[in-house]
């Protein structure tokens, strides 16, 4: 099996993209999930400001999908731009 | 002379997936024992008085809590004492990749099936007359946990007994190897996430044995939709396995199948984690405030499917990666 | 520990004779092999947690590293007689080594059956209540 430099540099761009989505899909994850826990635990002490604490909680999750977004455009390039 | 040694390498790679298989699933099942018994210890200082009850509890806890663990053995077990089909190098790359789906699989389901163990000892000794109803929510929801070794198990058996004799041996090794990294690893997230839900929920009940049902129903909406990713993970498994990649001498073929099983692999970590960690606080605050059921149950669903959404991007990438690439 | 001892006579005995008839089913149809490995496989099921009980007091009292050491060696233990099933059913044909694999989960399988119906149970209790 021969191996050229073209060939090489496509199969590390896969393998990059892979780990570049996979370890960056970790952090926003268990951060958002985060979020929402505390959220649910706000709205069982104080029920009436749920609809407040809901949209809170969404820009806050946006803001921390970000990062998610950026791994995930970062694959997309190394997958199809390299 | 390679063809010669095909035999020795398949049989030193069989040892090491069964050692792998074996490894692995036995730490998490000690750790997650380790938890439950640490916790009931607590529990039977405070009420000595009932620590038969809590004993008791323990051993059914722990029972269920070894299943994942007990899956890794029958694997390891196959893979130290069956001949396999020595006819390519490919059945290398099967019995290993069986042995890391299965090993990595079990470690997610042991700790976290452990978790509900202890909560229900320390339940008990808080609450002693709500033991049918703690012991009944904590069986219910460590055998949800166990799904994702569950999937583990399923992966090892059709990795071992598919035929990949005919195919090209170029991209299918890494598809093979893509396969059980795809199954083991996003199996850790969902387990340990599903532990998490179950040990409030048992908590829980202790808190207050009357709304049992309730909160019985809860967890299993938020174990369920914590498990989604282990079933992605699972999805593109078997992708890898059942399609037949065309030979290709490129290493970049090879490397897209065994990076899809990586991605998806590691993006259902996180995600898991933070659904079961939504999902625990949820349950938590519907045991306080009853009344605000409705609306914690409607923010845990929203803010769980917010969490899903990286998963879903690891998803996506790992089709890219398999059908476009 | 004489709760621990009650629990497992009561689910012990039931994993037993569901597997005997199990068993005697088997050879009724004539699947000899089926029968044999799912009787073997629950008699192994049975001695795991039959030990597992007896290792009880021994994890408990001691420091967290120290539960977890003495948990990885009690699993370490309890597996190698956990594994003589399946290397038998791997190695013989008479005994057939999927049976044998449903056979080692035979006292979870129960345990959980035995939860769920009155979990089940209960649950339709409640909603006649609420109906009426």
């Amino acid at each position: 099996m021969a191996i050229e430099g073209a060939d090489l540099v496509k199969a590390a761009a896969c393998l990059g993209a892979s780990l570049a989505m996979g370890l960056g899909a970790l952090g926003p994850g268990i951060g958002e999930g985060m979020a929402a826990a505390k959220t649910c635990e706000a709205i069982g002490k104080n029920p009436k400001e749920a609809g407040l604490l809901t949209r809170t909680m969404l820009v806050g999750q946006a803001v921390t999908e970000s990062t998610g977004i950026y791994s995930l455009v970062i694959a997309l390039l190394l997958l199809f731009v390299v | 002379m390679m063809n010669f040694d095909i035999q020795t390498w398949v049989k030193v790679a069989a040892f090491s997936g069964g050692g792998i298989a074996m490894g692995l699933g036995a730490i998490g099942a000690a750790i997650g024992e380790g938890n439950a018994a640490q916790a009931a210890n607590e529990a039977t200082s405070r009420a000595p008085e009932v620590s038969g009850d809590i004993f008791k509890t323990l051993l059914v806890g722990q029972a269920i809590a070894e299943s994942a663990s007990i899956f890794a053995l029958v694997v390891a077990m196959i893979l130290l004492f069956s001949d396999f089909a020595a006819d390519s190098m490919l059945m290398v790359t099967v019995v290993i990749s069986a042995g890391i789906a299965m090993g990595l699989g079990a470690i997610g389901s042991g700790v976290g099936s452990g978790l509900p163990a202890g909560a229900a000892c320390t339940g008990i000794a808080r609450q002693p007359k709500a033991i049918g109803q703690i012991t009944t929510n904590m069986l219910i929801g460590s055998a949800v946990c166990q799904t994702p070794s569950i999937f583990a198990l399923v992966t090892s058996f059709i990795l071992l007994f598919t035929n990949f004799s005919a195919r090209p041996v170029s991209p299918t090794w890494a598809a093979i190897l893509g396969a059980g990294f795809a199954t083991g690893l996003s199996a850790i997230g969902s387990g340990f996430g599903g532990g998490l839900i179950a040990e409030k929920s048992c908590e829980g009940i202790a808190r207050k044995p009357l709304s049992v049902g309730p909160m019985t129903n809860v967890m299993l909406l938020g174990q369920a939709v914590t498990q989604t990713t282990a079933i992605y993970g699972l999805l593109v498994s078997f992708i890898l396995i059942f399609k037949v990649a065309p030979e290709s001498s490129s290493l970049a073929a090879s490397f897209a199948l065994l990076g899809a099983g990586l991605c998806i692999g590691f993006g259902a970590i996180g995600p898991g984690i933070g659904e079961g960690y939504t999902g625990s606080l949820a349950v938590k605050w519907i045991s306080r405030n009853e009344g605000a059921t409705a609306d914690i149950t409607r923010v845990m669903l929203v803010g769980q499917a917010v969490a899903e959404s990286t998963g879903i991007y690891a998803l996506v990438i790992s089709l890219v990666l398999i059908f476009v690439i | 520990m004489d709760q621990i001892r009650q629990t497992q006579k009561q689910y012990c005995s039931s994993a037993l004779m569901i597997a005997i008839f199990a068993c005697f089913f088997c050879l009724l149809i004539g699947q000899v092999p089926v029968g044999k490995g799912l009787l073997l496989g629950t008699i192994f099921s049975i001695i795991n947690f039959i030990l597992m009980g007896e290792s009880l007091p021994y994890r408990l009292g001691k420091s967290k590293r120290k539960t977890v050491i003495a948990s990885l060696g009690s699993i370490g233990f309890r597996y190698i007689i956990l594994a003589v099933p399946i290397v038998t059913a791997i190695k013989h044909e008479q005994f057939n080594l999927y049976s044998a694999i449903i056979g080692i989960f035979s006292v979870q399988i129960v345990l959980l059956a035995d939860h769920l119906f009155t979990y089940t149970a209960s649950a339709r209790k409640t909603a006649r209540q609420k109906h009426t």
